[in-house]
Formats: C-alpha cells, structure tokens, sequence
C-alpha cells in the first residue's frame, strides 16, 4: 500500500473495501445451532416415546435420553479445539452468542437444580421459551431474519404448551430444538453467516 | 465536506489496519497481513506507531508452541476512526 497521494476520497474507498472484508467473515455458530438442535430433538424426542409408549422405557432408552449430552459436549469441544488452532480474528458477534446462550444455560441449569432439590418435575415449557427468547434476541443482535423468525416460533411453542399433556410438551420441545436451531443453523450454514 | 484526516490514520495501511479492526472484536498479525497485503515488517512498524498514539492494544501469547500477536482496536482509536 502506498502512501503517495492520499485524499479523503481514497480512504473512503479503503474503509469500504476493510469493512467488505470484515463482512464476509463468517462464526461458527452454525456448527453449534445444528449440533444442539439435532442434540435436544433427540433428548426430547425419545422422552415423548417413552412417555407415550412406556413399554419402551428400558434402561437403554433413559441412557440415550442423557447420552445425548456428553455426546454434545465432547463434540463441542472437539470443534472448538480445532477452531481455535485456525481461528485468526474473533467477531463481534460472537461475545453476542456467548452471554445469549450462556445466559439460556445458566436460567436452565438454576431451573433444573431447582426441581432437583425440591423433587419436583422439570417444567418443560420454559424449554422452548427460553431457547426461543435467546434465539430471538442473538438473531436480532446479528441481523439475521431466520432466527428473529424460528425465535418467535419457539416461543409459540410454549403458549402451545400451557395447556398440552406432558407427552404433547416434549414434543413441542423437540419441534422447537428443530425450528429454533437447526433451521436457523442451516440458514445460516447457506447464507455463510 | 471532509473532516481533516487524523495524522496518524492519514496513510491508507494504518487506516486500512483500523478499519479491519473496528469490524472485528480482536485480529491476529497473520490475518492483518494478509488482508492489507502488505509486508511483515512494514505492518509490524504501522502497528507500533497505532499503538504509541493508543488506537489500538497489542498482546502477545502463545497458541500451542507458536507465538501470536493480537490486536484490538481501543475506544481512542475507535473515536479517532469516527472523526
């Protein structure tokens, strides 16, 4: 780059074509939303089956139910070991991932220890409201329709659920693990976000 | 119609640098590099006069065995931009 020259118009056009560059740099986000949402379908899914079809609950069943987790964490971390050798800027958004979903985790884990400690069942409802609400505001943070849109859906989702039977709640919860995360996700993987 | 360019960012690699940062939250050397296209020492010498007048922070650490140079744009720089 050289410096002879250089007007106000010039920079303009260098600013412009940085903030090009910087545009087209994508998250891994997606990897994450696919991840999770094919992970917490599955989780919800098997527990609509076993509530539906209670012969089905065996041991092997109830395994798979909480398989599911570690499966997703081991997977996570893997991908993120690879990344970080790779990764060679860190976006904005990111920190906007970051507090969204760790702020879902956090309310999820408090709720959850909660209901362990006074041996009550885990209200699922909160799920797909939850996991809407943060998919909402991270796609709103971003700028990315599809996830403003599947947010709103999930939480859809939970005034469903108000009235349904538990049965009828996990499989909301499941369609919502699907719209709220894998859709946006596959979006987002095709738009190159 | 334009304001008087900021000394420090009137040569198109420092703002071009600047401008790549504001984008982003932090950027390697190597990505800087290869985005200005420019030499390693020449970025090297644009990246010690941004962060001399406090545009921009620089830390070194490592990633495995290999060294890395991280640069993020400060609120100085960040007003400096917007003028």
């Amino acid at each position: 780059m050289k410096s002879n020259n250089f007007q106000p118009g010039d920079s303009l056009k260098t600013i412009e074509a940085a903030i090009q560059q910087t545009k087209s740099e994508s998250t891994v986000a997606r990897f994450y939303y696919i991840l999770w949402g094919l992970m917490l379908m599955l989780h919800f899914a098997l527990r609509y089956v076993t509530s539906h079809y209670p012969n089905l609950s065996g041991s092997l069943t109830t395994t798979l139910i909480y398989l599911v987790f570690p499966i997703g964490g081991l997977l996570s971390y893997l991908r993120s070991k690879k990344d970080d050798k790779k990764e060679t800027i860190k976006l904005h958004y990111e920190k906007v991932y970051v507090f969204g979903f760790g702020g879902f985790a956090i309310a999820y884990g408090i709720i959850f220890l909660a209901t362990v400690i006074s041996n009550r069942e885990l209200p699922i409802i909160l799920f797909p409201l939850l996991l809407g609400l943060t998919v909402f505001f991270t796609g709103g943070m971003t700028r990315f329709w599809p996830s403003i849109i599947c947010g709103i859906i999930g939480i859809i989702c939970t005034g469903i659920s108000v009235n349904a039977t538990i049965e009828t709640q996990y499989a909301l919860a499941a369609m919502a693990s699907l719209i709220t995360l894998v859709i946006p996700g596959y979006l987002m993987k095709l738009a190159h976000v | 119609m334009f304001n008087e360019l900021d000394p420090i960012l009137h040569t198109p690699l420092r703002l071009a640098i600047i401008s790549l940062l504001i984008g982003l939250e932090a950027a390697e050397f190597v990505y800087l590099k290869e985005k200005t296209n420019t030499s390693a020492g020449n970025l090297s010498l644009q990246l010690n006069k941004l962060k001399k007048a406090g545009y921009i922070a620089v830390t070194k650490g490592f990633k495995g065995n290999y060294p890395v140079t991280t640069c993020r744009i400060t609120e100085k720089g960040i007003e400096a931009f917007e003028k």
